[in-house]
């Protein structure tokens, strides 16, 4: 390669041409977006489409602990969408399909880090690699760079089909049905671009799982979920999947439903591609927040849906490129480097045995092993990336992958060569066992750099991990098999409805000031696919959550019989027991006791949620608003727990009357005289709260109080478990946005 | 030079916790100690000789980078122009400007050691980590160097060959970090 004077000469040749075209029409966007000739929406949504995020303050406003200041950016009057300056910096997501990468695709990566952002690499929930503070008009040499070694960050955001997602044991797992890597890779540049995914209303994940069982593809929470199946037709084993659509986590999460109990593999591709048609054709395009294909899922019906699919596929014109994949399923084979081999005996490094139990797994292949990287919150270094490409080089089949729980993952390593790679990863400080147990915490980025973010998720994760991580905890050897997720709000970017201690975060009024608070959600289920969603119990002041997964550990540690698992205790345990295990921790002293509570972890500032957007409320104190917010709460959980004995319909019934308690608490502020009736109580609250958009949410609107309306309008038509489950769900975001409007309007509710 | 980006780091002359830096860099914010724009702080002080904690800024950033399992201030340019013959003084007097400012926090207790000096383009475009591309670093680096500390001082090729172009400065004759500046 000879160097030029820009990247678009010294990689003229490098890159394939679609893709330079592609990225050099960017580069004209962007040019003329500066000139003002592309109009700001639209430009958002072209850089989204090439995964140029934006970023927390990107609005030039910076709380600064004490009040709201201006960031001047030079260009001020130039922005890069609604509310987003043009030099604020912004994330960058790189799609990396079902994780793998080569050592040189790290290698670039890595150079990445180091010449546009902040020297850190960031592996994400669903396998892709983030940078942060990136200027907008770095991007198209970054993308340039990428494409020249078969990377691109094309749909990687945007209503469109995101990075699909596979299992990272597959083709090596010993329990997998069939490797499922060239499936997804076929499916992955099948929808890239593709004129039948160009019309969503909202995004499209895809999933893919060797088996039924293990968590690691995680299928039950995607748009688009496929498990690996065989079966046998006229005594001969055929291939096929069993095909799920309409997963999804969010605020409200979905378990995916089944449409084909065996789709076989020649029908993969044109039976998504028609599952996006219908969702293109009959999703959601005005109300963003009902737009992702779960709610079309559940409007349609499954049978309906899978009608409509089925209608939809006889009319699809034949591609040569459903099957040509099928000729050459091995073209994804990856070939190991050595020579397997067993673990040799002898001395061993300190340290070895502990990350060989939990890092280290014995491949389908004899004599071959995959060992994990334990990543803390996800995090590298250039350095670090560099020394694993070498790693690769020297001992693998020159692939890696990264994985849904934010680590790195090496595959065909020798036995014999694991005590040496374990010493080259231990010196560049990536040797710490522990993958996927408690200490190992899965974190979305909150407020460290989310725009959405209330709570510092990354911030609580790595105070749960340091305090986690002190060897010889033996309460934490006994409850090793836990596995802890945050998010920074609700929109599950940690995926905490399937940890078995999840968090997610929330803000409270307290004594005039705000109070950074997780929920505390357990119940959730990792395996089978992410098999079972939990249900909040309560919120936890941030401050006080270390603490709350003592108590929770301990009990779990002492309780836990021959089999259990975190899910199987809580289920015998009781959520009633666990709400009164941690009752005393919800408490909040005052500012003047202790004011430690009144900033979140990992940042000293005084806390506020002024960085979301909507201006803070003066925080004037109105008891009774919290009293009855505080019973809609506790309905919230009453409900729970009957839908916990088994009583789905007074469950649901009880979350419909918390609604109500939250929506009366806040619409006497401005009817004194406001009666215990459903109907007033409604009434009262559209008119005050609804029709004003005093209820409404800074990004979601009025999603919240629609949950209220439905079911008041439309009554309980669902009293099953699965009904009655997202019932409580609603109504636990109808009450957290009672306190949030409370929060951000304070005294002006009553004026 | 043609590369607009240069960082330069001064090492510390005894390690001292991360954390201490984080509310003095939100508190360089809020004040606008520096006479430029800054945006956040982002805290990596779980990243093994990771950047550290980062104080992002739009035109530069400061790290309290652990690079190499050694604390220092590092100061990197990223953008806005700087006249090419004026980028390596520009970045120096940043840094040692962040150093003074770091020495004065009251309670900090940090002291920079000024004899070891490292220079980084990273900038693979317009500054590649070859002989040649050592050679025009050193060229623009020895006329700043020699202001700073006379002519014995040695600049010497840093770093393997995937790291950007890098240069380690050792002095023979250090200094205190208000002599330095004062020399500039």
């Amino acid at each position: 390669m000879t160097a030029g004077t820009s990247w678009k000469d010294t990689l003229k040749g490098h890159i394939r041409e679609d893709w330079a075209r592609e990225i050099d029409i960017y580069d004209t966007q962007l040019e003329l977006r500066k000139k003002g000739k592309i109009e700001e929406r639209l430009f958002a949504e072209t850089r989204l489409r090439r995964g140029a995020y934006g970023q927390r303050y990107d609005n030039g406003q910076r709380h600064d602990g004490e009040k709201t200041q201006q960031l001047e950016f030079p260009n001020a009057g130039l922005t890069k969408g609604p509310m987003t300056m043009w030099d604020a910096p912004g994330m960058q997501r790189i799609k990396i399909p079902f994780g793998k990468l080569s050592a040189e695709q790290l290698e670039v990566l890595c150079e990445l880090a180091e010449e546009y952002s902040d020297q850190i690499l960031h592996v994400t929930t669903r396998q892709d690699i983030q940078l942060h503070f990136v200027h907008i008009e770095d991007t198209p040499d970054l993308m340039r760079r990428l494409a020249a070694v078969g990377i691109t960050t094309r749909e990687a955001c945007g209503n469109s089909v995101r990075n699909v997602t596979a299992c990272p044991y597959a083709g090596v797992c010993n329990e997998e049905s069939f490797d499922v890597t060239p499936y997804a890779k076929a499916i992955t540049f099948f929808l890239l671009g593709h004129d039948d995914t160009q019309n969503f209303g909202r995004k499209f994940k895809i999933a893919f799982s060797g088996c039924k069982d293990n968590p690691c593809g995680l299928t039950n929470f995607h748009d688009g979920g496929v498990i690996a199946k065989k079966k046998i037709v006229d005594g001969k084993e055929v291939r096929g999947f069993e095909f799920f659509v309409g997963g999804g986590l969010g605020a409200v999460p979905y378990p995916a439903a089944l449409i084909d109990d065996f789709c076989s593999e020649e029908e993969l591709l044109p039976l998504m591609q028609a599952v996006c048609r219908v969702f293109g054709r009959l999703g959601e395009k005005e109300n963003r927040t009902r737009a992702r294909i779960k709610f079309l899922v559940k409007k349609l019906g499954v049978d309906e849906f899978k009608r409509l699919v089925l209608e939809e596929r006889k009319t699809l014109r034949p591609d040569p490129r459903w099957t040509a994949f099928l000729s050459d399923l091995h073209s994804t084979d990856e070939k190991p480097t050595r020579e397997g081999g067993a673990l040799p005996e002898g001395p061993r490094p300190e340290g070895f045995e502990a990350w060989y139990k939990t890092n280290v797994r014995p491949q389908a292949q004899p004599g071959y092993f995959t060992a994990q990287i334990t990543l803390p919150l996800g995090d590298f270094t250039p350095q670090q990336g560099r020394a694993i490409a070498q790693v690769m080089r020297k001992y693998t089949g020159d692939t890696l992958r990264t994985t849904v729980s934010q680590n790195l993952m090496f595959r065909w390593v020798s036995g014999a060569d694991l005590p040496a790679l374990y010493g080259e990863l231990r010196a560049i400080g990536l040797a710490e066992a522990g993958a996927d147990t408690i200490t190992d915490i899965t974190s979305c980025p909150g407020t460290d750099t989310c725009k959405l973010g209330i709570s510092s998720s990354r911030g609580l994760a790595g105070e749960l991990r340091r305090r986690l991580s002190v060897v010889g905890n033996e309460t934490v050897a006994k409850a090793s098999d836990v596995v802890i997720k945050c998010s920074g709000c609700y929109n599950s970017c940690g995926q905490h409805h399937v940890a078995d201690i999840g968090f997610l975060g929330v803000s409270r009024n307290v004594g005039g000031k705000r109070v950074p608070h997780f929920q505390l959600v357990v119940g959730g289920e990792l395996r089978r696919n992410a098999g079972s969603y939990g249900l909040a119990v309560g919120a936890i002041p941030s401050k006080n959550v270390p603490a709350v997964v003592e108590r929770l550990t301990k009990a779990y540690a002492e309780g836990k019989k021959e089999g259990d698992t975190f899910k199987s205790w809580v289920d015998r345990f009781g959520k009633k027991e666990v709400k009164k295990l941690i009752e005393d921790l919800s408490q909040v002293p005052s500012y003047d006791v202790d004011p430690s509570y009144y900033s979140d972890w990992g940042d000293p500032r005084e806390y506020t949620i002024d960085d979301m957007g909507e201006g803070e409320c003066a925080g004037e104190i109105v008891p009774f608003v919290q009293f009855g917010l505080a019973a809609a709460e506790r309905e919230v959980f009453e409900a729970q727990v009957l839908l916990e004995e088994k009583q789905p319909e007074q469950a649901a019934q009880r979350a419909y009357s918390a609604m109500l308690q939250a929506a009366k608490a806040l619409a006497q502020q401005k009817n004194m005289n406001l009666r215990d009736d459903p109907a007033e109580i409604v009434s009262e609250f559209r008119v005050h709260l609804y029709d004003t958009k005093l209820f409404f949410d800074p990004f979601v609107g009025g999603k919240f109080a629609q949950f209220l309306f439905r079911v008041h309008e439309d009554g309980i038509k669902d009293s099953t478990e699965r009904g009655a489950h997202q019932l409580i769900e609603e109504a636990q975001l109808f009450v957290e946005a009672a306190h949030q409007c409370y929060a951000r309007h304070g005294s002006a509710l009553t004026s | 030079m043609q590369s607009p980006k240069i960082q330069v780091k001064y090492f510390t002359q005894e390690p001292i916790a991360l954390e201490h830096f984080v509310p003095v860099f939100h508190r360089w914010i809020r004040e606008r100690v520096l006479d430029e724009l800054m945006i956040d702080v982002a805290d990596y002080g779980h990243v093994h000789h990771g950047p550290g904690v980062v104080l992002i800024g739009h035109a530069s950033d400061y790290f309290m980078d652990q690079a190499e399992g050694r604390l220092g201030l590092l100061y990197s340019k990223k953008r806005d122009p700087v006249a090419p013959e004026e980028r390596v003084l520009h970045a120096f007097k940043k840094v040692l400007g962040g150093c003074r400012l770091l020495e004065q926090e009251p309670g900090l207790g940090v002291r920079f050691r000024t004899d070891e000096v490292l220079v980084r383009l990273p900038d693979r475009l317009t500054a590649p980590n070859t002989d040649e591309g050592f050679a025009l670093l050193k060229g623009a680096l020895e006329p700043v160097i020699t202001k700073l500390y006379g002519d014995s001082a040695r600049i010497e090729k840093s770093g393997d060959m995937g790291a950007p172009l890098t240069a380690r400065v050792q002095a023979q004759s250090p200094a205190s970090i208000s002599d330095l500046l004062g020399r500039l």
